[in-house]
C-alpha cells in the first residue's frame, strides 16, 4: 500500500533544495563568489564614493558649519539675556546659549592671605541650558543660578582633583559643581568657567547683558534666515553695535554636494551597481543552464514546473544571500579600514537586495525554459 | 515501520495509445508511426527490436516524458495530452516508476537520497520513505553502499538504484529502458524478478530490452522494427 499523497510536500521539497544547494558546490559556491565579488567591488568604489557623501555633508552639517554668532562688538550693545529665550522660539534653532562679559578667576580669595593672582581661566556668565554637544566630565551640571562649570582646560589651571571646588573673582565666590568638555564649536570656552544665570531674573541689570550670543541651526539651509529673523526678534539696547555673522556658503556648499557633485556620484554607482547585477544576473543564468539535466531528471521523475521554478529561485536566493552576506560584511571591513567612514545604511541594503533580486531575475529564463519544455528533450540535450 | 508487502495487489494502469506518432524534428521522418496499442495492467511488456527503432522513443511517450506529435496516449480513460503539466507531473511522481538506460542519477548526491528523490515529488513522507528506500536497496544487495554517491559505484550498481528509485513510490506502472543492460547474469535474474513480481501484482509492466532470453519470459513481447511494430508473441 502506498503512503504518498501525489501532491509533493513543501516543506520537503524546501529541505531538499537546501540539500540540493549544499551538496553542488562548486555551481553554489561560483554564484556565491560572484555575488560577494559585485557586492566587495561595489562597495569598495560606489560604496567609498557614497561614503565620502556621507562624510562631506556630515561635516557640513556639524554644529560650527550651522553656528551664528551674534556679538556686542563694543561692550555697550546692550544685548538682554531674554534674548536666547527669544531666539529659542524661532523655527529651525537647535540651541542657542548668551555668554556674558570675561573676568579673571583669581588663585586665592581676594580678601585672604598672601597675593592674589590671575589664574589664566576666564569667567563668565551663561545663559540657556548646556547643549548636546557638551559632555560632563566630573561632577554634576549646575542646577542653580549661580552654580558654575569648568571646561576641562580650565579645571586643570585651577587644579580641581575632582573636577569641582570654588572659583574666587573680584568681588564673589562661585561654586564650580563640574568639569565639561567642550568639542566643535564650543571648544574655544574648554578653559572657561561659566556661570548659570537665571535671564529673566536679572533682565534689568545691565551687569549680566550678553556679549556673545550662539545660535546653531538645526540645519545648515536655515542659517541664512535664523540670522535675519535673531536680528529682528535680539533684545538690544543699541542693536546698531550688534554684528551677527554666520558660516560662508555652507548652505551652498551642501545644496553642491548633494546637488550636483551628489547626483554625479549617484549615477556612477547607479551604473556600478546596474553592471554588478547584470554579471550577477548573467553568471546565474549560466549556472542554472548548467544544471538544465538535473532539473530534466527532477521533470522525469516528476518533479511539477512550479516546484522546478520554485527549486531554482530558492538555490539561486540561498546562495545569493549567502555571497550578499560575505561580500557586504568584507565590503564594509575595506571602506571602513580605508577611510574610518561608511556609506548609509540605505546604500547597503539597497546594494544587499539588488545582489539577491539580481541573482534571482537572472535564474528565472532558464528556470522556464528547464520547466516547460518537455523532460525528454531538455535530457536529451548533450 | 515501512514495509514493501509483495502480496498486496496494486491498481495498475491500462495504457492505450491510438495512432501514436513522433519524430524529433519537425523536418525528420517519424521514428514511431500510426501506432495502435493496449497495454494492460498486470502484465509484463518487453519491447524489443534493434537500435533505432523506437523502443526507447514509445517508452517516453507512454511515460508522458515527451508528448506525441500525432495521436494520443490515455491511461485509463485519461487522455494525457488534454492533462494539464500538474496532472502529468502528479502521474510520472506518484504512478510510474522509471528506469533509465544510463541510470540517471544525481552525481552530487548520496544513493539514499537518490532513491528517495521521487518519493520526494509523489509527496511521501520523508521518514517512510528512507526506510522503504533502504528495504529495496538491502533486496538488490546495494545497501552498503546507500551512503556513497554515484561515481563510487560500478555501472551495475548505479542501475540497480535506479530500480529502487523507481520502486520506492510502489508505482501502478513501472517503465524500465534496459534496466538489465550493464548487469551480470544473477543481478540481472534478480532485477527481472522484481519486476515480474510487480506486474503480478497487477502493476503494468514496459520494458525496453535487447535480452532475447527475458523478453521469452514476459508475458507480451513487442518486435519493434522502424518505423512501426511488425509482430507480436
Amino acid at each position: 500500500m502506498t503512503d504518498h499523497t501525489g501532491h509533493p510536500r513543501w516543506k520537503s521539497l524546501i529541505q531538499d533544495c537546501l540539500k540540493t544547494t549544499v551538496t553542488h558546490r562548486v555551481t553554489s559556491s561560483a554564484s556565491a563568489l560572484v555575488v560577494a565579488l559585485v557586492c566587495l567591488i561595489a562597495l569598495s568604489t560606489a560604496g567609498r564614493t557614497a561614503a565620502t557623501e556621507a562624510h562631506v555633508l556630515a561635516t557640513i552639517d556639524s554644529p560650527t558649519m550651522r553656528l551664528i554668532t551674534v556679538s556686542d562688538t563694543t561692550g555697550g550693545a546692550g544685548i538682554s539675556p531674554d534674548s536666547v529665550d527669544a531666539v529659542m522660539t524661532l523655527p529651525g534653532v537647535a540651541w542657542a546659549m548668551g555668554f556674558g562679559p570675561a573676568s579673571d578667576a583669581l588663585t586665592t580669595e581676594p580678601n585672604g592671605l598672601g597675593p592674589s593672582m590671575p589664574a589664566g581661566v576666564p569667567v563668565r556668565t551663561m545663559t540657556g541650558p548646556l547643549p548636546p554637544e557638551v559632555s560632563l566630565v566630573h561632577g554634576r551640571a549646575p542646577q542653580h543660578p549661580g552654580e558654575a562649570v569648568a571646561g576641562s582646560t580650565a579645571a586643570a589651571l585651577l587644579g580641581f582633583a575632582d573636577g569641582a571646588g570654588p572659583v574666587y573673582t573680584r568681588d564673589q565666590t562661585i561654586p564650580v559643581v563640574g568639569t565639561v568638555r567642550f568639542t566643535g564649536a564650543l571648544s574655544r570656552f574648554d578653559d572657561s568657567v561659566l556661570i548659570v544665570t537665571d535671564g529673566t531674573a536679572v533682565q534689568h541689570d545691565e551687569s549680566h547683558n550678553l556679549r556673545f550670543l550662539w545660535i546653531v541651526a538645526s540645519e545648515a539651509q536655515r542659517v541664512e534666515e535664523i540670522s535675519q529673523w535673531a536680528s529682528s526678534i535680539l533684545l538690544a539696547a543699541h542693536p546698531e553695535q550688534v554684528t551677527i555673522e554666520q558660516p560662508d556658503d555652507a548652505a551652498a556648499l551642501r545644496d553642491v554636494i548633494s546637488g550636483r557633485l551628489g547626483t554625479a556620484s549617484r549615477q556612477l554607482m547607479a551604473s556600478i551597481l546596474a553592471v554588478g547585477i547584470l554579471v550577477i544576473a548573467v553568471t546565474q543564468a549560466a549556472t542554472v543552464s548548467t544544471m538544465r539535466r538535473d532539473y530534466g531528471r527532477r521533470r522525469a521523475l516528476g518533479a511539477s514546473r512550479s516546484a522546478i521554478v520554485a527549486s531554482v529561485m530558492i538555490q539561486g536566493g540561498v546562495t545569493a544571500l549567502a555571497g550578499a552576506l560575505v561580500g557586504t560584511i568584507t565590503g564594509l571591513v575595506v571602506v571602513w579600514s580605508t577611510m574610518n567612514s561608511l556609506p548609509s545604511a540605505g546604500f547597503v541594503l539597497s546594494l544587499f537586495t539588488l545582489s539577491i533580486v539580481g541573482a534571482l531575475l537572472g535564474s528565472i529564463p532558464p528556470a522556464l525554459i528547464a520547466a516547460t519544455r518537455d523532460p525528454l528533450r531538455i535530457l536529451r540535450v548533450p | 515501520m515501512a514495509t514493501i508487502e509483495a502480496s498486496t495487489p496494486i491498481n495498475g494502469v491500462q495504457i492505450t495509445t491510438d495512432n501514436l506518432g513522433f519524430s524529433y524534428r519537425r523536418t525528420s521522418p517519424e521514428i514511431i508511426s500510426g501506432i495502435d496499442y493496449s497495454f494492460s495492467p498486470g502484465s509484463l511488456t518487453t519491447l524489443t527490436g534493434p537500435s533505432g527503432c523506437g523502443k526507447s522513443t514509445l517508452l517516453y511517450l507512454l511515460s508522458v516524458l515527451v508528448s506525441p506529435t500525432r495521436g494520443s496516449v490515455r491511461w485509463d480513460d485519461r487522455d494525457i495530452e488534454r492533462a494539464t503539466d500538474g496532472e502529468k507531473s502528479r502521474l510520472r511522481a506518484a504512478w510510474s516508476g522509471f528506469v533509465f538506460q544510463d541510470a540517471l542519477l544525481d552525481p552530487a548526491r548520496t544513493v539514499l537520497d537518490n532513491v528517495c528523490e521521487s518519493a520526494l515529488f509523489a509527496g511521501a513522507e520523508p521518514q517512510s520513505a528512507r526506510a522503504k528506500a533502504s528495504i529495496l536497496l538491502e533486496r538488490f544487495g546495494v545497501l552498503e553502499r546507500s551512503d556513497h554517491r554515484p561515481g563510487e559505484i560500478s555501472g551495475g550498481q548505479a542501475q540497480r538504484v535506479a530500480l529502487c528509485r523507481a520502486l520506492v513510490t510502489e508505482p501502478r506502472v513501472i517503465f524500465g529502458d534496459e534496466p538489465t543492460g550493464n548487469l551480470d547474469p544473477e543481478t540481472s535474474l534478480l532485477v527481472w524478478d522484481a519486476l515480474s513480481s510487480h506486474a503480478r501484482r497487477g502493476a503494468t509492466v514496459i520494458i525496453a530490452t535487447h535480452d532475447p532470453s527475458l523478453a521469452a519470459t514476459a508475458d507480451v513481447n513487442i518486435v519493434m522494427s522502424a518505423p512501426q511494430p511488425v509482430g507480436m508473441s
